[in-house]
């Protein structure tokens, strides 16, 4: 994290562009519209997410250019080791500018989208803070990003702040909803004058998690298991950060918002989230159980930006039927911190 | 408090000593606080509403009496703790008495409702609590504690509640039955041109989740927080602007945490805040409206003291009961208001003396 160093923010109303274009409709909450759009669903029972985050690619100068190029390098040999069904990437994917590059911005994104294309595997984004610290809109941003044919991110509500805030079913073989994937936009500064760190997930969010889980419910006849993904950590992290229960390691303090919105007693009262998975803090890989939501962090992926953890990713093993995961963290030569959380 | 066992902090006692104490009078008194009929007018839908006295608003917050009639030992605590009341009533001569909740406790978890010894039950221990306030005249509004909700098998919030109303100067009421708890409601003082000038705002923070598991106090329910959100949305749309707010319950929330830090902290802080163990977002969402500019809770007898945590001041009461653990010094906070200022004034007041003076300048954010 290190907040100081990433204060490029313009102004608030960076945050609040509506995001009006780039949006698919989700009227009943099922997977986002178009038929070209790839469906998510167990095979043979099993689920694989790979998650990636913290790209952190940037085009100021050559350094940062070769940078990005290694950056790429390392998601496409994740892609092809762990071939997953699913990746997402939680956030901070293009830091600063972008002057070196031919093409700007969408080119950027572009670059970021293309490994996806090129192996067809279905992704999602969600936005980190310095996807924020930027003159193009979030919902500018979010219509580059869903240019690529594998993309799944999408608005849910226009009128939330940021964008991609979305869900996505997982079916199950018989075409049923198996489980259900959150995706959050975790914001930059708060809007607030004089609160200091970083935004929160913010209550319009919250109210349509609820609302969106609540209908999940009323339709499965069960609370649907899920997963949520976003950039930074919420303060629960702080409760077990370098505690007993965390598994893997814990560097940084996490750079969690100060207020809490409250996603996490929603989350809890709600009582359909298996784990919560984010990024933000390079050199946090820990999982750690919390109250009976899983609280993950994802290995970086980038090599822009500190940290010292080798370059990888975070496998997400789901099994149909069973209300859970296995996890562990994957780089190209090795797979480490195996760690597993089943209701 | 007690949800769980009590987490006293080690350094705490010391500070007490430390502090400035003035006389009665560094908060300047209202002039007569006899409160005449015409002062308390009901609302258009029978909801209540103050009005400044002569430009002065003044609310005098009694908090954890923990009254017991299950022994002759509490019984005789109780008597005392409401001659308490009295005095402080007699004393101060506030517009207003906010009770903070653990009104009515059960003897320690021993005996099922506390009103034992007394012949007309629950419903008698509730009209004692009521008397000194009919005594004086001076309307009251209570929030519940966890410990009033401890005879909830045998008599709900709801109909505690009922009681409480029965009396001529309770002001509380439920504002939206379908809330968890009871009392749950905002009353405004209206300034001279009949304006909502400022709001208070009354939260029941219950008492224990239904899954201990979580944590050992419940947090203030999501749908309690919406109902602040749309009521204050509402609010500032009849009034043109945002309405300051000062918002009183039981149980701290876990920004009061924030005490530990003792820099910043002013008074007494003797215990760590036994809060909710998850945070539901109230704090924030005052934040995110901008309008509530300061928080009262008790809870924790052992604390008295104030902090103000991102523009909003958070201020434990003076334990007021005889019950209980806590202070030897039973008492009150005042909160003082002067129309058309941005200015608020809050001390401790006992019998005799004024402590720990605190003014704070603050505006709802435009
Ligand atoms: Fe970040
Ligand atoms: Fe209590």
């Amino acid at each position: 994290m290190t907040y100081t160093r990433r204060t490029f923010l313009t102004g608030a109303a960076l945050a609040l562009g509506a995001a009006a274009v780039g949006q698919q409709s989700s009227a009943v909450g099922q997977q986002a519209a178009g038929a070209d759009k790839p469906v998510l669903k167990f095979k043979n029972g099993k689920f694989r997410i790979l998650q990636m985050t913290d790209l952190h690619t940037a085009y100021n100068n050559p350094h940062e250019v070769a940078q990005a190029e290694m950056t790429v390098h390392k998601m496409r040999e994740m892609l092809a080791k762990e071939k997953p069904d699913l990746a997402v990437v939680t956030g901070d994917m293009i830091t600063s500018g972008v002057d070196l590059l031919d093409g700007g911005l969408e080119a950027a994104w572009e670059n970021i989208t293309r490994p996806f294309d090129q192996t067809n595997t279905p992704f999602v984004v969600t936005f980190g803070n310095h996807d924020h610290e930027r003159d193009a809109t979030m919902a500018e941003q979010l219509a580059m990003i869903a240019r690529a044919k594998m993309n799944l991110t999408y608005s849910a509500d226009p009128t939330h702040p940021g964008a991609g805030t979305c869900c996505l079913p997982i079916l199950a073989s018989d075409g049923g909803e198996a489980m259900r994937l959150w995706f959050f936009d975790s914001h930059s500064s708060p809007v607030i004058e004089g609160m200091g760190g970083y935004d929160w997930i913010r209550n319009e969010q919250i109210r349509w998690y609820r609302a969106e889980s609540a209908k999940a419910e009323q339709r499965a006849g069960h609370p649907v298991p899920g997963l949520a993904f976003f950039h930074i950590p919420i303060p629960e992290f702080w409760v077990v950060h370098q505690s007993d229960a965390a598994t893997g390691s814990a560097g940084e303090t996490p750079g969690s918002p100060e207020l809490n919105s409250g996603l996490f007693t929603s989350m809890i009262e709600r009582g359909d989230i298996l784990g919560i998975f984010v990024g933000h803090d390079h050199v946090n890989d820990y999982a750690a159980l919390y109250k009976g939501i899983a609280l993950v962090y994802g290995r970086k992926t980038g090599f822009g930006a500190y940290g010292d953890l080798e370059r990888g990713g975070r496998v997400i093993e789901l099994t149909e039927g069973k209300a859970g995961f296995d996890t562990h963290v994957s780089t190209p030569l090795r797979e480490e911190l195996y760690w597993s959380y089943w209701k | 408090m007690t949800c769980s066992r009590r987490r006293f902090l080690a350094a705490g006692a010391s500070a007490l000593a430390a502090m400035p104490v003035s006389k009665a009078g560094a908060v300047p008194a209202a002039a007569g606080a006899a409160v005449d009929a015409s002062a308390e007018p009901t609302a258009p839908r029978g909801r209540p509403m103050f009005r400044y006295n002569n430009g002065r608003f003044r609310i005098l917050q009694f908090t954890d009496l923990h009254n017991s009639y299950s022994t002759k030992k509490e019984y005789a605590k109780a008597e005392k703790t409401l001659d308490r009341i009295r005095l402080l009533l007699e004393q101060e001569k506030p517009d207003l008495a906010v009770i903070t909740g653990d009104i009515i406790v059960n003897s320690g978890g021993k005996t099922p409702v506390g009103c034992e010894l007394l012949e007309g039950g629950v419903a008698e221990g509730w009209a004692r609590f009521t008397k000194p306030f009919e005594e004086a005249q001076v309307p009251f509004v209570t929030t519940f504690g966890n410990h009033d909700h401890d005879r909830e098998k045998s008599v709900s919030a709801k109909e505690q509640l009922e009681m409480i109303r029965r009396s001529p100067m309770s002001r509380v009421y439920n504002a939206d039955d379908s809330l968890p708890g009871a009392g749950n409601c905002s009353i405004p003082i209206l300034g001279s041109d009949g304006t909502d000038a400022v709001r208070l705002w009354f939260i029941d923070s219950l008492s224990y989740p239904k899954r201990r598991e979580l944590s050992s106090c419940a947090w203030i329910d999501y749908s309690q927080i919406q109902w602040y959100r749309r009521e204050s949305a509402n609010i500032e749309t009849l009034a043109g602007r945002k309405v300051p707010g000062l918002m009183f319950f039981h149980i701290p929330v876990l920004e009061f945490n924030q005490m530990r830090d003792r820099s910043q902290t002013f008074g007494h802080y003797g215990e760590d805040a036994d809060s909710s163990e998850l945070n539901s977002g109230l704090f924030t969402s005052l934040i995110e409206r901008g309008d509530v500019l300061g928080i009262f809770t008790g809870h924790d007898h052992n604390n008295d003291s104030l902090l103000q945590y991102k523009g909003i001041v958070m201020a434990y009461g003076r334990k007021t009961g005889y019950g209980g653990y806590g202070p030897h010094d039973q008492g009150g906070r005042l909160i003082e208001l002067v129309e058309g200022s941005d200015g608020y004034r809050t001390c401790i007041v006992t019998p005799g003396r004024t402590d720990y003076p605190w003014y704070w300048r603050a505006r709802p954010r435009e």
